[in-house]
């Protein structure tokens, strides 16, 4: 079997650091999904990686060409099915022009017609999240003077309409079931533990609540929302970063996933977790 | 004779060159071109032969090149502007959809109003209502950006029946999907977004033709320039202008009248005098139609009076009418002690 999930976000939303942290996991072997053969291709999460393994996050400006592939076979540790998966890692900047273009490239549009699975990562405290339009500048923008800073298309609204792209694009399961979307929040771990108990839907609703709503509201996709720490912490601290050094990367990480009986979020190390899901095997 | 020329194996439509040597431009081997032909020589004058001569150079540029143009690959993804009718109707087939109309001359607010629902919308500053969807986000992007205006002087004159891709605004149909916090219950708007001289016409001419669409609104706002009102010199002008438009309003929708929302802006400016309510209510009551007035403040000036978006979200509220007093499912039946509730079980009736 085969599968293949979309990964999209903005840019700076925590899209490689997640591949990369993913294959590290998968390699651990300890989550629901494991490696199940070594890729034939190494080179990207190699390279992807090697700035976790120093203890810096892969920065977007980093990022050298507007794709690449990671491909790997995966085990389920559950039922102990396999698919080799394809994980894209697709510019933010590609996505962002995606939406004010209305189009990518073929070869993309066929990849998101094949897959029954996205993610779609956003990142808490990005210096790129675009705010709504505030009165302030709209007021100016209906007094027709002239605003200096435009800052572009708003990060929710260029997060609905990458739904809505889903929506149109995304395929319905082997079994018939809709396809599944994983939203990510990323940079989980910077958040107060009052918002971490409240967990990422109730933070959607207020920081972004034109994406919440579109999220309560999606009826032809199977929605779950996730938060999500690469490393466990801020690699910027020096603190941190120094026992993160010596531990090593496995075992640093988690997934933030509210408990089906209880409706408390708690912290999952398997950070294979939101692909598990999205690939449902 | 190969394709372009009279000779076999002519190598010009391949490479672009003559194995022997000549000019295609001025071959006499080829089809159409040199004194061979007949063509040219049969037509008098210089100049006429020089044109020929240059249009034979140019063709001469053309050669071997794909005889058909590859198409233009259309976007992948629809846009998510204005809507037209066509994807309005479509959506209306699946789900039950509150028709707006919105007249109001130009510069009254009537864009004001939508922006200032949408930025209510994107900043979750809505205490009764949720946003849920929109097949127009762009299009609220847009108006709120002031990306696309109106031609200039020129505004176009009709709604746009598919949805393109242009510099310049389109009039055509916003969509909103709202979830009303209280009962969950989920509204689908559609708010047409056109100029204001739409509404100049059809005071002064009576043209309709193009409003057509809003026969079916289950709710009209009209949108009222508040400061036009407030000001002794034209506030006149205004009420008598206004009433003229519930009159047309009234021929339009005869068969099926909406609920008609008198919507006045500035509200920032103070509350609407008594005075001048009583003077548009005379107005209100010459027609056969249902009135309301609200006050709105789309973007308020003054902070202190009332804050920007105030009224919008009566507006939503009116023109949707609000939810149902949700009953009681098992009313407590606990019985008072000493009340001999058995034995006066059903004796009142």
């Amino acid at each position: 079997m085969s599968a293949s999930v979309v990964v999209l976000g903005g840019p700076d939303s925590g899209k490689s650091n997640y591949i990369a942290r993913l294959w590290t996991a998968l390699r651990e072997k300890k989550g629901e999904l494991v490696e199940a053969a070594q890729p034939t291709n190494l080179e990207f999460v190699l390279e992807a990686s090697e700035h976790l393994f120093q203890g810096q996050f892969i920065q977007r400006s980093e990022q050298t060409e507007d794709r690449r592939d990671f491909e790997v076979t995966v085990g389920s540790r559950s039922n102990g099915k396999q698919a080799k998966i394809v994980v894209p890692d697709i510019s933010g900047e590609l996505w962002r022009q995606a939406v004010t273009d209305l189009d990518v490239s073929p070869e993309l549009l066929e990849d998101m017609r094949a897959a029954s699975g996205a993610l779609l990562f956003l990142r808490e405290g990005s210096d790129q999240n675009v705010q709504p339009l505030d009165w302030i500048t709209g007021k100016k923008y209906l007094s027709k003077v002239k605003v200096t800073a435009d800052e572009g298309i708003p990060t929710q609204v260029m997060l609905c309409e990458l739904i809505r792209f889903l929506e149109l694009t995304l395929a319905r399961r082997p079994d018939g079931a809709k396809p599944r979307l994983a939203v990510v929040v990323s940079a989980w771990d910077l958040v107060g533990a009052d918002v971490f108990e409240k967990g990422p839907i109730a933070y959607l609703e207020s920081e972004y609540p034109m994406l919440a709503g579109r999220l309560d509201d999606v009826s032809n996709l199977d929605v779950q929302v996730f938060g999500l720490s690469v490393v466990g912490g801020n690699l910027d601290e020096e603190h941190f970063k120094k026992i993160f050094l010596e531990t090593g990367i496995d075992g640093n990480g988690w997934v933030a996933i509210r408990a089906a009986d209880t409706g408390m979020w708690t912290k999952d190390t398997d950070l294979t977790q939101p692909v598990a899901w999205a690939i449902g095997l | 004779m190969t394709g372009t020329c009279k000779i076999d194996g002519c190598t010009v439509d391949e490479i672009g060159k003559c194995a022997m040597e000549k000019d295609p431009g001025t071959c006499e081997h080829r089809v159409g071109f040199g004194s061979s032909t007949g063509t040219l020589t049969s037509f008098p004058g210089n100049a006429l032969n020089v044109e020929r001569a240059d249009e034979g150079e140019m063709q001469g540029q053309f050669i071997g090149a794909p005889v058909l143009e590859s198409t233009e690959r259309s976007s992948a993804f629809p846009s998510s502007t204005t809507l037209g009718f066509d994807v309005v109707n479509r959506l209306a087939r699946s789900r039950y959809v509150t028709g707006i109309g919105i007249l109001g001359e130009s510069n009254s607010g009537k864009t004001a109003c939508l922006v200032s629902l949408y930025l209510l919308v994107s900043n979750g500053h809505l205490k009764g209502w949720t946003f849920a969807d929109s097949a127009s986000l762009t299009g609220f992007e847009d108006i709120a950006r002031a990306a696309r205006v109106w031609n200039d002087g020129h505004p176009p004159d009709q709604i746009t029946m598919h949805t393109e891709m242009s510099d310049d605004r389109q009039p055509g149909l916003l969509h909103l999907r709202l979830k009303r916090r209280s009962d969950g219950k989920r509204v689908d708007f559609t708010l047409p977004d056109l100029p204001g001289e739409w509404t100049e016409s059809l005071i002064k001419s009576s043209r309709s033709d193009r409003l057509e669409f809003m026969k079916s609104a289950e709710t009209m706002w009209i949108v009222v320039d508040g400061k036009a009102l407030r000001e002794l010199r034209t506030r006149q002008g205004a009420i008598t202008r206004l009433g003229e438009l519930l009159g047309r309003v009234e021929e339009m929708t005869k068969e099926c009248p909406p609920k008609v929302l008198v919507v006045v802006t500035y509200r920032d400016k103070g509350v609407l005098d008594q005075s001048i309510r009583d003077r548009l209510e005379a107005e209100f009551r010459k027609r056969a139609l249902s009135v309301a007035i609200l006050e709105v403040a789309p973007v308020a000036d003054d902070e202190k009076t009332c804050r920007s978006g105030f009224g919008i979200e009566e507006l939503l509220d009116a023109s949707v009418g609000v939810a149902p007093a949700t009953a009681e499912f098992w009313t407590s039946t606990t019985p008072a002690p000493g009340a001999r509730a058995y034995l006066g079980y059903r004796r009142d009736r």
